[in-house]
């Protein structure tokens, strides 16, 4: 463990071994950093924040903010933060607002310059967040799915397993795992290039070409065998039970 | 007052007893703190620069910078921010410039979240959100109530009405109409903001007033001076209808849909403070 003299590190936080804190870093009261992370210089985390193993966060980024919310944070809220993420310059994660909530981040995934994660926000693994991408509160990102820069959620929006977000776009509805949205009235436009499979690439074509209403298309995709789409089927069905495209909205108030 | 001892507090400034400074703060000498203010780490206060009381500024927050402007000649130019606001991470708040009245100003209750940008002789008034990475060019007023979602970018010299609602990713190149919602690329007007205005107690009476004169004014088809006149025949007699023809008015008197341009080139703002002034 090192930590640069021009550092304030509360007495209280527990910093694991190899951690390393650079200058002009402040690690608040009550936070518990594991070992092998790296705080470049100038990084801010404070409030009840959790975080793993091997993150390195870059100047300028700030871990344990209030939510963006006129409503302050919930009392007994926290950050939980997994392994081997890399938080670039700028990069924002808010506390929960929501009594005894979580925000909560996997593992590996990046987050680029000036990105951020609002309040109450659930990330998989391996999530990329581009250059000013911003997660509204509440969201919902599954393992693997890339959200580009200069654009982002919605409150209470879910961003399916594998999916891809163009960017400088407004996410206002789910996004279906494995399928890529553009557009400024959030449309969804194929198969993630990297997911391409013909079960995967008839589903999109029977949900979104056929013009059948949904329920009729998600019902002839039931016998479908691929796990893709069996996951695909299961998360519009879910997704179709909030409001406004928002699986999430049912958890509002 | 609580200065943490790695903050850099230069003689001159005015911080109130009860004004609380973060480590690494930088605070100039011609900035005046307010009580209850709350500096929470690495804020720079630069400038003539005057924060109210009970104001949050969250880290890497710059207050008071030099403008963005090529015609900025390094005058010496002010900078105001009212009370119980809230400026989240990396906000850029800049200062004035002679040609534009010398003063930024920032109202009251204002939350101006993480990463947007407030340019030179901008005015806000009271209760306005901006979200993440909304840009303000220079010369902009923003009245009370409005919102700014996220990543929008604002022309110089707009006008955005009270009680607007920007969805995100708009590009507003013109005025945005008091009580609507506007989005997109060319600051299309979608219908009226019902939603908010419900939320702040506007009564159903005048509110369908207002869905009336939008479609009169945005979906009939109807010249601009006839649909206004015949708006105001019908619906004039609502305060609030009356207040959207009026500025409606305003942003033609303007050029490119902008009431503000007609006053480019001479100063637009109120006059600075006297004590400010040397």
């Amino acid at each position: 463990m090192s930590v640069h003299p021009s550092a304030v590190v509360d007495p209280s936080a527990s910093v694991g071994d190899g951690t390393e804190i650079g200058p002009f870093c402040v690690v608040g009261p009550g936070v518990r950093l594991g070992p092998g992370n790296r705080l470049i210089a100038r990084v801010r985390i404070a409030g009840p924040v959790g975080i793993g193993t091997g993150n390195v966060f870059h100047p300028t980024a700030v871990v344990g903010g209030d939510p963006q919310d006129l409503q302050p944070a919930a009392p007994d809220g926290r950050i939980e933060i997994g392994d081997g993420n890399v938080f670039r310059e700028g990069t924002t994660v808010n506390l929960p607002k929501m009594p005894g909530g979580v925000t909560r981040i996997g593992s590996r995934n990046r987050f680029h310059y000036t990105s951020h994660v609002g309040h109450d926000c659930t990330l998989g693994n391996d999530v990329i967040l581009c250059t000013y991408a911003v997660l509204g509160g509440h969201s919902a990102v599954q393992d693997g799915a890339w959200v580009e820069g200069l654009g982002g959620t919605h409150q209470f929006v879910t961003v399916g397993r594998g999916a891809w977000t163009r960017s400088h776009i407004p996410i206002t509805e789910d996004v279906p795992p494995y399928m890529w949205v553009d557009g400024n009235h959030f449309e969804v436009k194929g198969v993630h290039p990297r997911h391409q499979s013909p079960a995967l690439q008839n589903a999109f074509e029977v949900v979104w070409k056929s013009g059948l209403p949904r329920p009729e298309a998600l019902k002839r995709l039931e016998r479908d065998p691929d796990p893709k789409v069996a996951e695909l089927v299961e998360f519009l069905r879910w997704s179709a039970r909030g409001r406004f495209g928002r699986g999430g909205e049912a958890r509002r108030g | 007052m609580a200065i943490h001892p790695s903050a850099v507090v230069e003689r001159g400034a005015e911080i109130d007893a009860a004004a609380d400074v973060g480590p690494f703060c930088l605070v100039g000498p011609r900035v005046r703190l307010g009580p209850g203010t709350r500096l929470i780490q690495s804020v720079t206060v630069l400038g003539r620069t005057t924060i109210g009381a009970r104001n949050i500024v969250h880290p890497f927050a710059v207050i008071g910078g030099d403008p963005q402007d090529l015609k900025f000649r390094g005058e010496d130019s002010v900078t105001r921010i009212g009370d119980d606001n809230v400026i989240r991470e990396g906000a850029t708040i800049n200062k004035g410039t002679f040609v534009g009245g010398n003063t930024t100003s920032i109202g009251n209750k204002n939350y101006i979240m993480a990463m947007s940008h407030i340019a030179h002789d901008t005015f806000i008034e009271d209760h306005c959100i901006l979200a993440n990475a909304a840009l303000l060019a220079g010369h902009i007023k923003v009245e009370s109530h409005a919102i700014i979602s996220g990543w929008v970018a604002v022309h110089h010299f707009v006008t955005v009405g009270q009680h607007s609602f920007i969805g995100g990713c708009s590009r507003i190149n013109q005025d945005a109409p008091p009580y609507m919602i506007v989005q997109g690329f060319d600051s299309e007007v979608y219908g009226v903001n019902s939603v908010g205005l419900r939320r702040r107690g506007f009564k159903p009476d005048s509110i369908n007033a207002l869905r009336e004169a939008h479609k009169v004014l945005w979906r009939s088809g109807l010249p601009k001076p006839e649909a206004l006149a015949q708006v105001e025949k019908s619906h004039g007699h609502f305060a609030e209808v009356k207040t959207l023809i009026e500025f409606l008015r305003a942003s033609d008197r303007g050029r490119m849909g902008r009431a503000r341009e007609s006053g480019r080139n001479t100063p637009l703002g109120p006059e600075p403070e006297e004590d400010l002034l040397e």
